[in-house]
């Protein structure tokens, strides 16, 4: 069960998914952040030990993420490495030269410590700060657009968004990623599984899209 | 006679003062020593007389056995001990004292290393009394690098140390040669080790040592448990039955005297909680009209609270009231303790930070505020007055709810039939087992096959199997249990010979070094001051519910949170007309002992009848009013009735189940009666319980003698249902990140740098997800599991409960209201929640009442 949810930001038709990404299809691109591949190789290498197969996993899911057939684009909207080289970055990048007729494109989060060189060689459009595509950028950190211009709308990664849902009377509370839109800002969640989340303190007015395994929840605060 | 206490001979000059009595004399001498042996010498040059039962401790250890010597605290237990180790050896060495060539003959392993300075004292005082020259050294993680050097040069004769740096030395290249000419060892208070895993950690270092020395002989001293042979068991590992033992009892009679403070009218029904701090007037009299004054709580929120509380009711104790609990910084603790032994106090409320360490002398009385649940806790805590032998050890016990004051009652008895609690040995603890390898790959290495034998000798790993050790020698050399190799993460390596394993990367080898142990806490956040001063940590869980400007109760001063920055809380003193919260810290709360529950369950039949009420069943007369209301509107259930009480009302259908099992095993039966009803009907039970009983509240009406039908008491399948039922993923998520720790799986980060390792954080949580979904088969994971369900479910007792119940009448009754029993578990507040809902259906619930958290 996909259970997409549509959004207008900007006069831009978006669909948020339940896996963690962001489809435009009038621009026929995908959009997802903070992916954090090599993380568990890197924990074990400074001692930290962690099973061995998250990559698969991970390269699995973000090859059904991107088996679509009206995409031309995938923005990674940074930290999509999650440290220093190690013997992963060469399996993403085995996967990313299964699907050439992509274009790649790499917003630099503040995880991605790799040379320039290293990313353009795997076939990324390197980006360091901002990109805009017509009246929305796309950048890593929220406070990249920390200002907007009047007709500008922006999606950003970086905080890892989730929420903590209850209510009076049902008894327990669920913990879930979610995107987050706020003052003509969508954060989206982190997108790779050995993440943890930020609890937002969203204001009146923002809008929040909770994701569970199989479907999208939007929610107005 | 006078007694020869730890006390009394570090003072040296007063108690030679004093002549024997030999009217006093009881018993006669053991034949079975010589009484021209050293060990007479030391009671004649302190004119003391050797009770019977330290010669039987001599005789026995001349003989050459381990044993038991079981003597309650500040009972000279350990000249009891030490007296006979130095004069045997001095008996075999004709009297000459010790030389640089000596070498180390006694370890002593104390639990509390603050009674490290006491205990050597006490020892260097008897080797100048017999002229043994002995040279005693403390050995505790705050001995210098100085004074560690010093120890390597001169060998001491005995070592003081606990458990921790037991294990450190065993770190330390060429600890074969310290260890060669040892004799004895000896575990002090070994009933605080027994239990834990510092237990299963003495049991290894007690392996390596017997490896090195087969003659060595193991001694424990331990207060009264109800297991003291299995005890012993577990000290002797497969030598049990293989070597003479002894059990030996110093029989001091220790007076406990219990007092309940008593309301002057009991409630018909029992407020929980509420009562407690009602009672503060009446305390404020016993502090007044005593030397110091110990309050021991529960909690440290209550003790919190109890400060503000006696502040409050008598404002002149300002000064000479002061709050002790873990949480506070060392720094802080330190001064109550110094403070306390200078007698400087009058009174310290405190939780179980203080049921253990050194004696003060001046402190004459106890109060204990709630319920101590179990017999063991309140004697230790009973005992830590009246210090003077043949003094009487007055305790006050003020209930937190009136129901409580049944444990007064239960506590005499149990008292007076000697029912004592077990201390449980810990075994297959693979992540101390997988500690204690890196120890040893860390100084000299080991051979696996060898190490087998030795590791299978001990109590804790009698069972482990052949697999069970292929997958930790995996772990601690690759990381992983499956075959696959992550050169990434190596911390054993084969060495050259091929079959030793060692550490050889240095970083790994001092990153062991600083996070060896097995004491872990819960993720803490320092608490400081915006100027810097530092006041202790507290839970992240209740910082992370804070909002800046939030005021809390924390060492008994009001707070306001600043800020929360790397790990850091900062606060400000608060302006004085702000109300605020007290932290709830989730540990520290022990549930009702099986000895006490079943007691309380005798005292209720004995309560029907209250003209046969002895004066030690005072307080059940004083609940007369309580019990008369609890027939009226339901019954009050016999030792042999089982009591269900169902009552409707707006909040929805509750039911609850009285079984007097303490609290955990209530959590484990609510949640597994809410399981097994869930498996056939959509539904979410709230679920709140007690140390008496439980209540399932569901908005589905239910019915207690439709719902017996489905066999919800059954023990069939009880562990896979407890496992469906209860969140054990959710208990056993933090049980993994402590055993993690523990393994050395993960690591906290050197001190000073956490800004290095901060690409290394990562949460309790998504470690165990990570684990669970690549690796579920992880010993370290299962044994998370297992401890969830033996630890913190109590599978046994509640399989016990179960049957138990089996055996009794049940009793469904429909009063038309709220009664006296189900007040206290009414007012807990929900702690826990079962449904059979998917996330998605609740999810959706949820936003429909749209009312965020």
């Amino acid at each position: 069960m996909q259970n997409a949810t549509s959004l207008e930001l900007g006069g831009h038709q978006l669909q948020i998914l339940p896996d963690r990404t962001v489809y435009w299809p009038a621009e026929r691109a995908l959009l997802l952040a903070d992916l954090h591949l090599g993380k568990a190789t890197h924990f074990r290498k400074h001692g930290v030990y962690l099973p061995g197969d998250v990559i698969q996993k991970e390269l699995w899911r973000l090859r059904q993420s991107i088996l679509k057939d009206d995409l031309d684009t995938v923005y990674i909207l940074g930290d999509l490495f999650h440290a220093s080289y190690n013997h992963e970055w060469p399996l993403f990048v085995q996967l990313m030269r299964e699907h050439t007729h992509l274009r790649w494109v790499l917003l630099k989060g503040n995880h991605d410590v790799l040379g320039r060189g290293t990313y353009e060689e795997a076939g990324f459009e390197v980006v360091d700060d901002r990109l805009s595509v017509g009246n929305m950028i796309l950048a890593h950190k929220p406070e990249a657009v920390a200002t907007l211009a009047d007709d500008q709308f922006a999606i950003v990664g970086h905080i890892h968004p989730g929420y903590v849902l209850g209510a009076k009377g049902l008894p327990g509370k669920v913990r879930m990623p979610c995107s987050w839109l706020s003052d003509r800002r969508l954060v989206l969640p982190a997108w790779g599984s050995f993440t943890g989340l930020d609890i937002v303190q969203p204001k009146a007015g923002d809008h929040l899209f909770l994701l569970t395994e199989n479907a999208v929840w939007p929610h107005k605060v | 006679m006078q007694l020869p206490t730890e006390e009394s001979l570090t003072a040296s000059g007063v108690e030679s003062a004093k002549d024997p009595d030999p009217l006093n004399f009881e018993g006669q001498p053991n034949t079975a020593v010589d009484q021209d042996h050293p060990y007479f010498q030391f009671f004649r040059r302190k004119n003391w007389f050797a009770f019977p039962w330290q010669q039987d401790v001599l005789a026995a250890y001349n003989a050459g056995h381990s044993g038991l010597l079981n003597a309650p605290t500040g009972s000279g237990k350990t000249y009891g001990l030490f007296i006979p180790i130095l004069s045997d050896w001095l008996d075999r060495n004709g009297g000459q004292p010790a030389n640089k060539n000596t070498g180390l003959v006694a370890l002593w392993i104390t639990p509390v290393r603050a009674l490290g300075g006491d205990i050597s004292r006490a020892m260097a005082h008897a080797s100048d009394i017999m002229d043994a020259n002995w040279s005693i050294a403390l050995r505790t993680g705050d001995t210098s690098a100085k004074d560690r050097a010093a120890q390597k040069r001169n060998t001491p004769q005995v070592i003081v140390t606990t458990p921790e740096s037991l294990h450190l030395m065993l770190a330390t290249k060429g600890y074969a040669d310290l260890f060669r000419t040892l004799e004895v060892i000896v575990f002090d208070e070994w009933h605080e080790l027994l239990g834990s895993k510092r237990g299963v950690q003495s049991e290894l270092a007690l392996s390596r040592l017997r490896a090195l020395n087969p003659k060595l002989r193991t001694w424990a001293i331990s207060a009264t448990i109800g297991n003291l042979e299995q005890g012993l068991e577990v000290l002797m590992g497969s030598r049990a039955g293989h070597e003479q033992v002894s059990i030996l009892k110093a029989d001091i009679d220790k007076k406990i005297v219990i007092e309940s403070i008593l309301p002057d009218e009991v409630e018909e029904f029992p407020w929980g909680g509420h009562l407690g701090t009602k009672l503060v007037e009446k305390v404020v009299p016993i502090l007044q009209g005593s030397g110091s004054t110990l309050v021991f709580t529960n909690t440290r929120a209550q003790c919190e609270i109890w400060y503000q509380k006696l502040l409050e009711a008598d404002p002149m104790l300002a000064g000479v009231i002061a709050l002790h609990h873990g949480s506070l910084s060392a720094d802080i603790r330190q001064w109550v303790e110094a403070a306390l032994h200078a007698g400087k106090l009058k009174a310290v409320v405190c939780t179980s930070s203080l049921d253990l360490g050194v004696d003060f002398k001046a402190v004459e009385t106890i109060v204990q505020i709630g319920g101590p649940k179990g017999v063991a806790r309140f004697l230790q805590r009973a005992g830590r007055s009246g210090h003077q032998p043949g003094a009487l050890s007055r305790i006050y016990f003020l209930p937190a709810h009136s129901l409580e004051l049944m444990e007064a009652a239960a506590l005499r008895t149990a008292i007076a039939e000697g029912k004592v609690e077990d201390k449980v040995p810990i075994v297959r603890a693979f992540d101390v087992l997988a500690q204690y390898l890196v120890t040893l790959g860390v100084s000299d290495g080991f051979d696996p096959e060898l190490l087998l034998i030795e590791i299978r000798s001990t109590h804790a790993y009698a069972s482990i199997t052949d697999q069970e050790w292929t997958q930790v020698m995996h772990f601690v050399s690759f990381g992983g249990q499956s075959l696959q190799a992550y050169g990434e993460f190596a911390r054993l390596v084969k060495d050259e010979t091929g079959s030793m394993y060692r550490v050889t990367n240095r970083r790994i080898a001092m990153r062991h070094r600083i996070s060896m142990g097995t004491i872990t806490s819960d993720a803490m956040i320092t608490v400081k001051f915006v100027t810097g001063g530092f006041i202790g940590s507290v839970e992240e869980y209740f910082i992370s519910r804070l909002n800046p400007g939030d005021v809390f109760m924390f060492g008994g001063r009001a707070l306001e949170f600043v800020r929360m920055h790397d790990m850091k809380a900062t606060v400000r003193l608060a302006a004085k007309n702000k109300k605020a919260q007290t932290p709830s810290w989730q540990g520290g709360r022990m549930p009702l002992s099986s000895q006490l529950s079943h007691m309380i369950r005798r005292k209720l039949t004995l309560a029907m009848d209250p003209d046969a009420l002895g004066p030690e069943d005072m307080e059940l007369q004083v609940l007369q009013p309580l019990f008369r209301m609890q027939a009226e509107l339901s019954v009050l259930p016999r030792e042999d009735e089982f009591l269900i009480e169902e009552i409707v009302t707006r909040d929805g259908y509750h039911l609850f189940f009285y079984t007097f099992e303490g609290r955990l095993v209530n959590e484990g039966m609510a949640n597994l009666i809410a399981h097994r009803i869930g498996r056939t009907r959509s539904i979410t039970f709230s679920i709140s319980m007690t140390d008496y009983g439980f209540e399932l509240l569901s908005d589905t009406p239910l019915h207690a003698a439709d719902l017996l039908e489905e066999d919800l008491l059954t023990t069939n399948k009880l562990v896979a249902d407890i496992m469906a039922g209860v969140n054990v993923a959710e208990l056993s998520q933090r049980k993994f990140r402590d055993i993690a720790r523990i393994a050395g799986l993960t690591f906290e980060g050197f001190p000073g740098k956490t800004l290095k390792t901060r690409q290394l954080q990562a949460s309790s949580r998504i470690f165990f997800k990570v684990f669970t979904e690549y690796e579920p088969d992880n010993l370290l994971l299962k044994q998370a599991y297992e401890e969830v369900l033996y630890d913190q479910l109590e599978e046994n007792r509640l399989r016990a409960a179960l049957n138990r119940i089996a055996g009794q009448k049940i009793i469904i009754m429909k009063p038309q209201r709220f009664t006296p029993f189900c007040f206290p578990i009414m007012v807990e507040m929900i702690r826990g929640k079962l449904t059979t809902e998917t996330i998605e259906d609740r999810v959706a619930k949820m936003l429909k009442q749209a009312v965020a958290p």
